[in-house]
């Protein structure tokens, strides 16, 4: 049986896809490396007692800023990095799953 | 006697909230525990938050920067807010998918049905309890403390009336204020279940974050003493010791091992039963991007007001226990009102994980202890119901009586507990994304666990060590102490021990896994469906 014209470039649209959704997650656990390796502080950036923006401990300030950066991050995870699985569970009825 | 009166409405306020919600109820189970799985972005991030935050966060947090310095916010807030996150976005979401698949309501439930076995849940059941203990230890605490600093002068002498409680100032002692929290919290839990749980949950974290900031202005104006506001929070700052300014001195296993503890949250009963009231998957949202805000908006200005304790404009006495600092540092620098209201937004944070560990320890027990014994027919429904909130109140009672003895400050047991809990992720993160997890590595993991936090704590003086690492230096002390264990020493660092259990727990978990079987294909292909949905 022929296939429909239209069938015809699913499956490199899909390959596309995965591999769009693959480059995604390595972005994501990239920011999410570059987060852990700020927030351990490797680099010694803040052992001299310092004090920025008028009263802000300068690793306090640096720290915050990782809580920002994280918020970022993870704001991009759930807009670009949502997994396609549980779009498709949140449009079906929750099962009753057998009760154990 | 205004901050008593202010924290007696507030309390009062928290039960009729409750009743509300008890109105509300559908009358299931489902509705009782779970609340439906009605729960929406926001109230999911607000319960989540408020249960993740107690008094760790604030009396813990102040305490720690005081005695520590600023590194405090960096060594665990930071670190939180990236791991919590994470295991919402990559733990959390899984397994709400498929408790709404299999009808799941305990965390036991789900590895039973994963790893298909029923010593896995035997095992790993009084552990969670075991843990969940010093956590509720965290909240009566620092709870008790908060209440009895800010009510202080509240019963005493005048006229005729003799004054009561002088030995803690005439305010309420520690232990009835911790007494009076635990009964309130039992209240609304009881009669709103689950839907009142969350209700108070967004309640007080609304209440602890709106009231953390103003106790943040209103001690820095005390400490400051400036012009304006800007000026205060510049003189506040200024005279803070350089050495809690700076993060020198803090080892870098030691900050590898707090970005460690925080792994917990994937492995909190209480937090697993808050993912299962999400309504969709979708709702994990906002809470997977406001957690790192919000916690950054609480830990900031606990750990700035801690660092300004330490500052002569202070006033604190010298030899100031722990868990009293931002009781004292509010009693000092706010007015007798707004000393009500904060100490309430204190013991809202405090609430806020308490309501949710009690109603999750009597879920457990309903769903996972109680349905052996009523399958015999020796319980009724009603009984078996009667039975849980019975063990609830005696979990609760067993955790005040242990609050009378216990050593340790706030922040010291809150990083233990969270520990044993860290080192129990590893467990989650197989059963959610490895095949091969095994029931008896799983059983081993657990035991292993336990077994090793039990004998560390003990090590430790029950959390009063300070800066406690294991194996200890060979030839000192207190490696002589152990016989052939203190020879570790020669092989190990000292590791903090939240980086020896999750370590251990690890190896245990893959090792043991890798040379028995998995669970059988039926099975797996229910979780992990081959060219389908899974993770």
């Amino acid at each position: 049986m022929q296939a429909p014209p239209h069938s015809e470039p699913a499956l490199p649209l899909r390959a596309r896809s995965t591999n769009t959704a693959a480059a995604r997650q390595a972005l994501l656990w990239l920011a999410l490396a570059g987060l852990v390796l700020v927030q351990q502080d490797y680099a010694g950036w803040w052992d001299a007692p310092a004090i920025v923006l008028g009263f802000v401990p300068r690793p306090l300030a640096i720290q915050v800023g990782v809580s920002l950066a994280a918020a970022a991050v993870w704001w991009g995870a759930t807009r670009w990095c949502w997994p396609r699985d549980l779009e498709a569970i949140d449009r079906e009825p929750p099962g009753d799953g057998g009760r154990r | 006697m205004t901050a008593l009166v202010i924290l007696g409405i507030y309390l009062g306020l928290l039960v009729l909230l409750g009743a509300l919600a008890g109105r509300l109820s559908r009358g299931t189970s489902a509705d009782f525990q779970l609340a439906s799985h009605s729960i929406g972005p926001v109230l999911l991030l607000m319960s989540l938050f408020g249960t993740t935050m107690t008094a760790f966060a604030l009396v813990g947090s102040t305490a720690e920067a005081y005695r520590r310095g600023s590194a405090v916010y960096g060594l665990l807030a930071a670190g939180s807010g990236i791991v919590h996150s994470a295991c919402f976005y990559f733990i959390g979401t899984r397994l709400w998918a498929w408790s709404r698949q299999h009808g799941y309501r305990t965390q036991i439930e789900f590895f039973r049905d994963r790893l298909q076995s029923r010593l896995v849940a035997a095992v790993l059941f009084p552990v969670l309890v075991g843990l969940v203990v010093p956590y509720l230890l965290v909240g009566v605490l620092g709870g008790g403390e908060v209440a009895s600093q800010v009510t202080a002068g509240a019963f005493a002498p005048s006229g005729t009336f003799p004054g009561w409680f002088a030995a803690s100032n005439h305010g309420l002692p520690r232990p009835l204020a911790s007494a009076v929290i635990c009964l309130v919290v039992l209240a609304y839990v009881f009669i709103g279940g689950m839907r009142g749980t969350t209700w108070a949950n967004a309640l007080q974290t609304l209440i602890f974050i709106t009231l953390g900031l103003v106790t943040f202005l209103v001690v820095a104006r005390g400490v400051g003493g400036g012009d304006s506001l800007w000026a205060s929070l510049v003189t506040a700052s200024a005279a803070v010791p350089p050495d809690k300014l700076g993060t020198a001195g803090v080892p870098k296993l030691v900050w590898f091992g707090y970005l460690l503890v925080p792994l917990s949250v994937g492995m909190f009963p209480h937090v697993f039963q808050h993912w299962l009231t999400a309504r969709t998957a979708a709702s994990f949202k906002l809470p997977i991007v406001g957690q790192p805000l919000c916690i950054a908006a609480v830990w900031a200005p606990c750990v700035l007001i801690g660092l300004w304790a330490t500052t002569p404009a202070a006033g604190l006495p010298t030899g100031v226990r722990d868990n009293e600092i931002l009781g004292l540092m509010v009693a000092r620098h706010a007015g007798p009102v707004l000393s009500g209201l904060l100490a309430a937004g204190v013991l809202a944070a405090v609430m806020s994980s308490l309501d949710s560990q009690f109603l999750c320890l009597g879920t457990l027990f309903a769903r996972d202890l109680v349905p052996g014994l009523t399958a015999s027919g020796r319980l009724s429904e009603r009984a078996a119901v009667r039975l849980s909130r019975g063990f609830i109140v005696a979990v609760v009672v067993a955790t005040w009586l242990l609050s009378l003895v216990t050593p340790t400050g706030v922040f010291s047991l809150g990083v233990w507990c969270f520990s044993g809990f860290a080192a129990l992720f590893p467990l989650v993160a197989a059963a959610v994304f490895w095949r091969r997890l095994s029931a008896p590595a799983a059983v081993a993991a657990i035991v292993t666990t336990a077994a090793t936090w039990a004998g560390l704590f003990w090590h430790s003086g029950f959390g009063t060590a300070k800066g406690y690492a294991f194996p200890p230096l060979p030839g000192s002390d207190a490696a002589l102490g152990l016989g052939l264990m203190g020879g570790l020493g020669h092989v190990l660092p000292p590791l903090p021990p939240v980086v020896l259990l999750v370590g251990l727990s690890t190896i245990v978990l893959v090792g043991v896994s890798l040379v028995t079987r998995p669970p059988d294909e039926a099975t797996l292909e229910r979780f992990f469906p081959r060219g389908g949905r899974g993770p």
